[in-house]
């Protein structure tokens, strides 16, 4: 379970690498606004949507796997129920 | 399935790829335009590269295990030195030298309880011998004639490992061969000698007790009793032979069987061994055979037996139940019962 997170953690910075790489050139300052995009501007754009793309890709592959899993081998309602039982008494009780 | 470990690692090396880019951009081609975009691709690069390498290593790792669990992979043996790999093997010989030895041990055990009781688990039982032939005193002298069990003691229910009916000849289950003198105290009722058998020429090693077969008493053993009564043929039961291998000529062993049914035949006289049949007049209807139906109890048995026995005039008396004579049920239940399978 822990190497899974961490791999999904993992996918889930590369997505987040992604954006920022789109959005350095604009934050920093480095690409002056209404002027033409510079060599890094283009590259940082370029890499950071790419990675982006693939993180989301990624992260939604992970999350469809992991539906269709739990899909292909139900777990039974006890064992689902179990962990949650105090959790949801303290939600029925606080609502 | 294996969805997620696929793509998990196809993010991996594409951001692999992507972050090596970037620390490419940044120092091989002599950067991009200095300062702060240099340094964000390449600060952004490496971290990439550092975390992609980590997320591949984990899904690897995470897919490792799944394949695991599912069997697809074998299980992982730790790698033991040659040290240890030789006190294991040395510890493996002991292990089956143990082994083999405490086997060969309880053969031994096992063969030499079977030559120092060799019928004493028939012999439990071989009081029931009797009732196979129907006198009760009649099997159990055979059971301890001592030089004819051969072959005899089988006919009743007495053998515990489902010889039932069936006489074995030549291994000597009651006697043939056995060389001790058969105690005439046998819990039979009938006159017997006391002196020891004829046939018995040194005791026996460890078959000193009473026979086990006539321990208990036999009720309807009052005719004379065959074993030891009459003069006993020589050459089965002898010294020379071995016990459990003798093996009497069919002309002894017929010799013996003259001798102990001799006084039988000649106490019963004429009397028929089977009660005589009815016989069908002609123009007489075939009686109906009493089938049970199903559901059916033991009441409605009955009530077609009973019209049976009163049909015909000359018929025998009415059996029991179901046509079984007297000791018959007790027969059957010792046939059903769990040591006649034994």
């Amino acid at each position: 379970v822990v190497v899974t997170r961490i791999g999904t953690a993992g996918v889930a910075l590369v997505f987040a690498a992604g954006l920022w790489l789109v959005a350095a050139p604009f934050a920093l300052g480095y690409q002056p606004a209404g002027a033409g995009w510079t060599g890094a501007t283009r590259t940082d754009v370029i890499a950071g949507g790419l990675l982006a793309v693939a993180g989301f890709a990624g992260i939604f592959a992970v999350i469809a796997g992991r539906v269709s899993e739990l899909y292909a081998n139900p777990r039974p309602a006890a064992s689902l129920a179990a962990p949650c039982t105090g959790r949801a008494d303290g939600r029925n009780t606080g609502s | 399935m294996m969805t997620r470990y696929l793509s998990g690692l196809c993010v991996a090396g594409l951001g692999l790829c992507g972050g090596g880019w970037l620390v490419v951009a940044a120092v091989a081609f002599g950067g991009l335009d200095g300062g702060d975009a240099d340094r964000v691709n390449l600060a952004t690069g490496a971290g990439l590269m550092v975390v992609c390498c980590v997320t591949a290593a984990a899904w690897a790792a995470a897919w490792r295990r799944r394949m695991r669990a599912d069997g697809v992979l074998g299980e992982r043996f730790a790698p033991v030195s040659r040290r240890q790999a030789r006190r294991n093997r040395r510890e493996l010989k002991r292990d089956v030298r143990r082994a083999a030895r405490s086997a060969k041990r309880s053969a031994r055990e096992a063969r030499r309880r079977a030559r120092r009781f060799p019928r004493r688990a028939d012999g439990e039982l071989g009081g029931l011998g009797g009732l196979g032939l129907g006198g009760g005193s009649f099997g159990g002298g055979l059971t301890g004639t001592g030089s004819l069990g051969s072959g005899l003691s089988g006919g009743g229910l007495g053998e515990p490992r489902g010889w039932i009916g069936g006489g074995r000849t030549g291994h000597a289950p009651h006697g043939t061969g056995r060389e001790g003198p058969v105690p005439a105290e046998t819990g039979r009722i009938g006159p017997e000698p006391a002196g020891p058998e004829p046939t018995g020429a040194k005791p026996e090693p460890g078959g000193g007790g009473p026979e086990p077969g006539g321990a208990e008493p036999e009720p309807g053993g009052a005719g004379p009793e065959p074993s030891g009564a009459g003069p006993e043929p020589s050459g089965a039961g002898g010294a020379d032979t071995v016990p459990g291998r003798a093996c009497p000529s069919a002309e002894e062993v017929l010799g013996q069987l003259r001798a102990l049914l001799g006084p039988l035949l000649n106490d019963a006289g004429g009397e028929p061994a089977c009660p005589p049949l009815p016989r069908r007049q002609p123009g007489q209807e075939r009686p109906q055979i009493p089938r049970r139906q199903a559901g059916q109890g033991e009441g409605g048995a009955a009530e077609p037996a009973t019209e049976l026995a009163a049909e015909p005039t000359d018929a025998p008396a009415a059996a029991p139940a179901g046509g079984l004579l007297d000791g018959d049920q007790e027969l059957l239940n010792l046939a059903d019962s769990e040591e006649a399978w034994w």
